[in-house]
């Protein structure tokens, strides 16, 4: 009876540590910084990947490269003496600003996104020509789509649908293929083209995608900004191209 | 005689096409990025993310580093007080001989600490791991679109499309005197003072992908790559 009581109270013993670990992992929290914002990402032309190269650039980078460069956009372009014309005008940034909401309801955290390109003009052998300038090629007409992938961790997980307190991983998500479709606007200037600007957030695209007290750790890679593609509507993706991606411009 | 002068214009349009030029923009800088610890992808997913973001999820977030990590009350201990960024700046440049471009490099990452188990412990703090001790190398994919290209080696005046090439510096972490602060890994530099001659006045657009901060494996050394591990990537955190 001693015996078989203590075996028992063994296996209780052993069923309380193995539900211990058991909870304790799927409640382990994920290690994450004080803050992390914000993010700033100048914009230059996309040009192609060199596959197949026929030159070597200079040293002390003396590796192959393609001549000639090939844009990636097939409908929009910047101004550029030397290239279709034009002054070379063109500035664009990507920025994101987190804010910070007070915990408990309502959801008030959010992202900013914000992004701005003056002087965009339309590929001399596209389809999106608008208003003509006295030199280089026209103002752009038509939108632009911007779109990054993000790994997300943080604390809004569960076995079940729904939501939870549990931390994980989220597989990653491309964010962009049909949600940050924009407008460009032409402009009455013969010697600057189109602006692109945007000021949104995430809770403004994805309504509820940023909730408070959640951890959340927002791996971003891979920023593209598109062109609208021949029809110039930045929400029908299948035909955009890249327009721009991060980068600097040493002149 | 014609065939000639059709010979003559093929080696203009050729020559034409060699120099052709690539658009650029006025200009393009600053380039700045926060940082946040880096995750193993979820590749066999056990949960699923609440809505709208409702997608298959991985529980026990696995960090990718094996050396480095940052304090959290409830994961490791300590203060979360890790932060960081990288930053690219372009600046100077007066057109002529000497090629005074510059583009500075910066990266700030403070409260580093030991991943528990690591070997790369040193100074305890009064709570969560200790400090950081090594080095970590910041690693990025640059794509240059630019006019110092020929078909021989050397440099030219071609417009090219360069294959893209990693640039990497390594960068020593400090341990601190402090208790309940973790090392700190900082670098203001030059492109140019890392590899003498990189920035030309060539119009060159400098794409930049992949960014990633290496820790320095379990020989905490930079430079040895082979054992290094991601310990930081660019993004955001919402508290």
């Amino acid at each position: 009876m001693r015996i078989l009581r203590l075996t028992q109270l063994w296996m209780l013993f052993a069923g309380l540590v193995a539900l211990c670990v058991v909870t304790g992992s799927a409640h382990a929290t994920h290690p994450r910084p004080k803050g992390a914002d914000p993010m700033r990402l100048s914009l230059v032309p996309a040009y192609s990947q060199c596959t197949a190269p026929n030159r070597t650039h200079g040293p002390p980078l003396a590796f192959p490269s393609c001549n000639p460069p090939a844009p990636t956009s097939g409908q929009a372009t910047v101004g550029t003496p030397d290239a279709f014309g034009g002054a070379a005008s063109f500035a664009g940034y990507f920025r994101t600003h987190v804010f910070v909401g007070v915990p408990g309801p309502p959801e008030d955290s959010d992202v900013g996104l914000y992004m701005r390109l003056d002087d965009v003009r339309c590929m001399p052998t596209g389809a999106r020509c608008g208003n003509p300038n006295a030199s280089g090629p026209a103002d752009y007409a038509g939108g632009t789509h911007f779109a990054f992938t993000i790994r997300i961790t943080d604390h809004w997980n569960a076995s079940t649908p729904g939501g939870g307190s549990d931390p994980a991983t989220v597989q990653d998500t491309p964010i962009g293929d049909s949600w940050f479709g924009q407008s460009c606007a032409q402009t009455a200037s013969t010697s600057v083209g189109s602006t692109c600007n945007m000021a949104t957030s995430m809770n403004a695209f994805i309504p509820g995608s940023i909730k408070d007290t959640k951890r959340t750790a927002y791996e971003i890679d891979d920023l593209r900004i598109y062109d609208g593609g021949a029809d110039g509507n930045g929400d029908t993706t299948a035909d955009n191209t890249v327009f721009l991606r991060p980068g600097v411009f040493i002149p | 005689m014609r065939w000639s002068l059709v010979a003559c214009l093929a080696a203009l349009c050729c020559v034409a096409s060699a120099q052709a030029s690539h658009p650029r923009p006025k200009g393009a800088t600053p380039f700045r990025t926060s940082l946040v610890p880096a995750y193993s992808q979820c590749t066999a997913p056990d949960e699923t993310h609440g809505p709208p973001l409702a997608f298959p999820s991985c529980s026990a977030p696995a960090q990718t580093s094996a050396q480095a990590t940052v304090g959290t009350p409830d994961a490791y201990g300590g203060s979360p007080n890790f932060s960081g960024y990288f930053r690219l700046a372009q600046f100077g440049g007066v057109p002529g001989p000497p090629d005074d471009q510059e583009v500075s490099v910066e990266l700030s990452v403070t409260d580093v600490r030991c991943a528990p188990g690591s070997p790369r412990c040193a100074s305890p703090n009064a709570s969560g791991p200790a400090d950081y001790a090594g080095e970590v190398r910041i690693v990025w994919t640059i794509r240059q679109s630019d006019h110092f290209n020929a078909v021989a080696p050397g440099g030219g005046a071609d417009p090219a499309t360069v294959q893209d090439s990693p640039f990497e510096v390594t960068v020593l972490c400090n341990e601190t005197s402090s208790t309940s602060t973790g090392s700190a890994c900082s670098v203001a530099t030059l492109m140019n003072a890392i590899v003498p001659g990189v920035t030309k006045e060539k119009r060159d657009v400098h794409g930049i992908m992949d960014i990633r901060v290496d820790d320095g494996g379990a020989d905490g050394d930079g430079d040895t790559a082979a054992d290094n591990t991601v310990f930081l990537r660019p993004g955001v955190f919402i508290p």
